[in-house]
């Protein structure tokens, strides 16, 4: 239930911040939300895995749907984010917002490399135009917008009395 | 127990991951065509996205008229300083195009005439109607200008030298009461004498001593006789206004308006006559000056 909730949020957040984007000066450079998402369920939420891999996935697909991209290239990429946050965050301690932006920039390259992958694999070809300095900047841009809806998800899980909220990573709670 | 609960949470997330693999392909197969599912989130999204589209243009266009007004009041000031700079050098070469047109046209009136010519400026002009004298400052050709000599525009006669002091030259404008030409109505054949008449606010002129029988009208062209005068003959003086045919009396009064504007006037030629050839051959024997012999 929980998770269909955090679903729902990223999914108002996938729709907000992108008409909201295109509107700023750096719209060329957008923040990656799914992977915001798939970070947040593997490393942040501390849910058993599976359950966590299924919301990411979900968010990636909205994602794919909503941006026009092959069905299933985002999930994939939000799935396997999550996985591997999971375990990261199995055997490393990471504390504080800086170490979960950092996290999450690592997890937007990760996440880039996926669908590269994934299109190449499938004989979609790889992403037009896309440098990997433009890759990094989008990494930034995810890991700067990482923070507030980090928050935003650990607001609405010990709104929605999650038990496990208050056990999860400690990332400057504001409150929540 | 633990252990293996996490191994198929493991499992099952794995699983879970060849989902996205299986849409891929799927997708790949067939790139248009869309499933329930996607129909079902783009029909919920669609509202959505067109509502939070609304307030984010909304908000933009607001920021974008009322926020942004400040840099735009600033280019606003460059674009009007940079349309003053550009409207003056516009001006400036609109005058100097007139300019060339005024001094190819005095180079074709040069190229016509037997005499020497001296280009010369317009420097100023008297606003007195008693005194239509305008003020000239010659080009070249100090000391071979003298008293009495005609002075043209290419739209024709334009006076003559009235005094000359170094550069500088005063020129008694056909339109000054003092001015006395004799000229000719070519249409006619009729000849009289054409002075100023001195109005406030107009250069005209009229003719005296036409006689009745030469039936003037309105638009014809007056040039001068080269008779009894300084001036060369078939000069343009002007157009014939008006005519007042007097009940009594042998002549008639004619109004003519000068060919020249005489207000933007700016560039003249002074005609210099040839001197006489000298039947003597006399070295050191000055000529007089030809236009008080004979005309040209």
């Amino acid at each position: 239930m929980t998770i269909l909730a955090q679903v729902l949020v990223f999914y108002v957040l996938l729709v907000v911040v992108n008409g909201l984007w295109r509107l700023l000066p750096a719209a060329g450079i957008a923040p990656d939300l799914a992977v915001i998402a798939a970070v947040y369920f593997g490393l942040i939420s501390q849910r058993p895995v599976a359950a966590s891999t299924a919301g990411a996935i979900a968010v990636g697909y909205i994602a794919d749907v909503l941006f026009g991209a092959p069905r299933g290239s985002f999930a994939l990429a939000a799935g396997v984010v999550c996985v591997v946050c999971h375990l990261v965050g199995q055997r490393i301690l990471i504390g504080g917002w800086l170490s979960a932006a950092l996290v999450t920039a690592g997890a937007a390259v990760l996440a880039d490399m996926v669908v590269i992958l994934a299109r190449t694999g499938t004989a979609a070809g790889s992403l037009p135009g896309e440098s990997f300095g433009a890759l990094c900047l989008g990494a930034l841009m995810t890991a700067a917008l990482a923070v507030p809806v980090f928050r935003l998800g650990r607001f609405v899980d010990g709104r929605i009395s999650h038990p496990e909220a208050s056990a999860g990573i400690d990332i400057g709670d504001a409150g929540c | 127990m633990r252990a293996r609960r996490k191994i198929f949470d493991y499992c099952v997330a794995v699983a879970l991951l060849l989902l996205p693999l299986a849409l891929l392909r799927a997708h790949l197969r067939g790139p248009e065509e869309l499933s329930g599912l996607d129909r079902a989130v783009l029909r919920i999204s669609a509202p959505l996205q067109a509502g939070v589209s609304w307030i984010v243009e909304g908000v933009g266009s607001v920021w974008n008229r009322y926020v942004w007004l400040v840099d735009v009041e600033e280019e606003n000031e460059q674009l009007r300083e940079a349309n003053s700079r550009l409207r003056h050098q516009l001006a400036v070469a609109g005058r100097h195009v007139a300019d060339t047109a005024k001094l190819e046209r005095l180079l074709g009136l040069k190229e016509h005439q037997v005499a020497e010519v001296v280009g010369a400026r317009v420097i100023a002009s008297s606003l007195s109607a008693h005194f239509r004298v305008t003020r000239i400052r010659l080009d070249r050709g100090q000391g071979q200008v003298a008293p009495g000599m005609t002075v043209v525009s290419a739209e024709g006669l334009v006076g003559r030298i009235f005094h000359v002091y170094g550069d500088y030259a005063d020129v008694l404008l056909t339109t000054d009461p003092q001015s006395s030409i004799d000229v000719l109505v070519p249409r006619t054949g009729g000849r009289g004498v054409l002075t100023g008449l001195g109005e406030d606010g107009a250069y005209a002129c009229t003719i005296e001593y036409l006689e009745k029988k030469s039936a003037v009208i309105a638009g014809d062209t007056v040039v001068t006789s080269g008779l009894g005068s300084a001036f060369p003959a078939g000069l343009l003086v002007g157009h014939v206004a008006s005519v007042k045919d007097k009940s009594y009396g042998l002549y008639q009064k004619v109004v003519v308006t000068p060919s020249i504007d005489f207000a933007a006037l700016t560039r003249v030629l002074v005609l210099v006559p040839p001197p006489p050839a000298d039947p003597d051959g006399g070295a050191g024997k000055g000529s007089p000056p030809a236009h008080e012999v004979r005309p040209l």
